[in-house]
């Protein structure tokens, strides 16, 4: 009998599918900057809409924090420790929201322009400008409609003033030549509010929330549904923060100095689901040990992996930190901000390798 | 995965095949462990034949494999048990005798021993510069240095593409 095993020289010798799914697991740096390089075959393999979109399957969401607008660094836990990798894209103005590896930007300098930019590839598409002096910069968003496969840029604005409404407009990139207008008649005049905050994003919807409730856009649909908080806001003081997981969008509420009441909720619903509250009163001592003060202000910021580990930003008169609490072993890990502003921004993030041509 | 026999009669979970590597060496192997592959399931649905020979997998990459499948169908190891199996089982292994290993994986259709071998070998090269993977996996680089640095080259222009189109 013969053997028919073939004579594997070089790992080039697999088949493609096999080397396809080898190089998924790649990170999406390595695979831009290097994985590329290697041969012809293996840019065949990565210059596809099918590995792109793989390759997102595997890659798990992070946070993105800038500090100075223009650098940035992603945040991302990797076999139970906390990975930091630094971006070489020089970003122009604050990140709100990204989708996809994705992220919005419009240019500080030219408010006409919009641009959507992915830090990885640094390549920047430019899309319709928005034309209207009631839009804040950062107001915007984008959301992918898995679907029909196209992404959508969000505005919110109030183009006749606060006291007749906000408005919400949208525009599927690479089709739409102007901007539509997003049905918010059926909402109230309070409920269209929110939309002064900037927007979260989970996989396919659009949240914007405050309060008491959340408005969440379909992006396929392109409708609007209100939720209300799953308990109302006694007391406006309550401190509820609306976190997004990428997936879900999630609200803790602040009861006790380091308590807090913990929900989930699916965005295809609308329906919270209760989870076990978060202490971080084992912590205390450490956080006293580590220089931080009762009266320092402290909130959850985002979760650097759901729903595993939670990010606080902790900050006093002297110092901040990003406080990164492990859920299960009750363990935290810290790192410095120095100089710590408004403008700092942590957004739940993941790094991808969509080019623009597949926008 | 669910293993077909379990709701068979008794007896069925006794039954055995052998498998046969190319180079000739037998391997006495429980149905229950074989069914873990899909490729081994579904000769086994079409024929009657207990010996099943497959010419293109080595004695060596065939032993670990069926090391594997033997201790997934192995109802008295927990699930953490397993996992840890899985993790043990790619540490260690060179890159040479993982890159069988996944094409075993991938002809026998075992797919969550191929994905975890996949992921050893991308794990290997991680963090690795583009001159190390090409000498350590023995690629040929069939670029020529001018398409070589326009790759590069794309990459540094990206942002003042930008600038021209404003333009």
């Amino acid at each position: 009998m013969t053997c028919k095993r073939k004579r594997l020289k070089s790992i080039d010798s697999l088949p493609d599918d096999l080397l396809f799914k080898i190089l998924l697991h790649l990170p999406t740096q390595d695979i831009y900057d290097k994985a590329r390089l290697v041969c012809r075959k293996w840019y065949r393999i990565i210059h596809t809409h099918h590995f792109v979109y793989e390759h997102l399957q595997h890659t798990t969401y992070g946070l993105l924090f800038q500090g100075f607008v223009e650098n940035a660094i992603f945040l991302a836990l990797r076999q139970g420790r906390i990975e930091i990798s630094r971006y070489s894209f020089k970003f122009i103005v604050p990140v709100w929201a990204t989708c996809n590896g994705l992220i919005v930007q419009f240019d500080c300098h030219n408010y006409k322009a919009i641009y959507i930019t992915n830090p990885i590839t640094k390549q920047i598409f430019v899309i319709p400008s928005f034309i209207s002096i009631m839009v804040r910069k950062h107001l915007c968003g984008i959301a992918y409609a898995m679907a029909s496969m196209e992404y959508k840029v969000v505005v919110t604005h109030d183009p006749d003033g606060v006291l007749k409404g906000q408005r919400c407009a949208i525009l599927t990139v690479g089709v739409d030549k102007s901007w539509r207008n997003v049905p918010t008649e059926h909402l109230s005049l309070e409920a269209r509010k929110v939309f002064n905050k900037g927007p979260l994003i989970t996989e396919g919807f659009m949240h914007w929330a405050m309060g008491g409730g959340v408005l969440t856009l379909n992006v396929e649909t392109e409708t609007i549904t209100e939720t209300p908080a799953p308990v109302p806001q006694v007391y406006t003081r309550v401190q509820m923060c609306y976190v997004s997981t990428g997936k879900y969008l999630t609200l803790l509420i602040r009861c006790g100095q380091y308590l807090w009441q913990f929900w989930e909720m699916k965005p295809e619903t609308g329906e919270w689901r209760k989870l076990p509250n978060i202490s971080l009163e084992a912590q205390k001592c450490r956080m006293e040990q580590l220089g931080f003060e009762h009266s320092d202000t402290i909130y959850p910021s985002g979760w650097l992996k759901y729903p595993e580990v939670l990010t606080f930003v902790v900050s006093g008169p002297d110092r901040s930190s990003m406080i990164f609490c492990h859920l299960l072993t009750q363990e935290i890990d810290l790192i410095d901000i120095p100089n710590f502003t408004d403008l700092h921004k942590v957004v739940v993030h993941r790094n991808s390798l969509v080019w623009s041509s597949d926008i | 995965m669910v293993t077909t026999d379990e709701k068979g009669p008794l007896t069925a979970k006794k039954k055995s095949v052998i498998i046969r590597s190319c180079d000739g060496d037998e391997f006495l192997v429980s149905e229950s462990a074989a069914v873990l592959s899909t490729s081994l399931k579904k000769i086994l649905e079409e024929k009657e034949d207990r010996l099943i020979h497959l010419s293109d997998i080595d004695n060596k990459t065939l032993a670990m494999v069926i090391a594997y499948l033997s201790t997934h169908a192995d109802d008295g190891l927990s699930d953490d048990l397993k996992r840890s199996f899985d993790q043990e089982f790619v540490s260690g292994k060179e890159f040479d005798v993982l890159k069988y290993l996944v094409l075993a994986t991938d002809t026998l259709q075992v797919t969550c021993l191929c994905y975890t071998v996949a992921k050893k070998m991308a794990d290997i090269m991680k963090n690795k510069l583009v001159e190390w993977v090409r000498r350590e996996f023995d690629i040929q680089n069939d670029y020529t240095p001018e398409a070589e640095a326009e790759i590069r080259r794309l990459d540094a222009w990206a942002w003042d593409d930008r600038q021209l189109e404003d333009d």
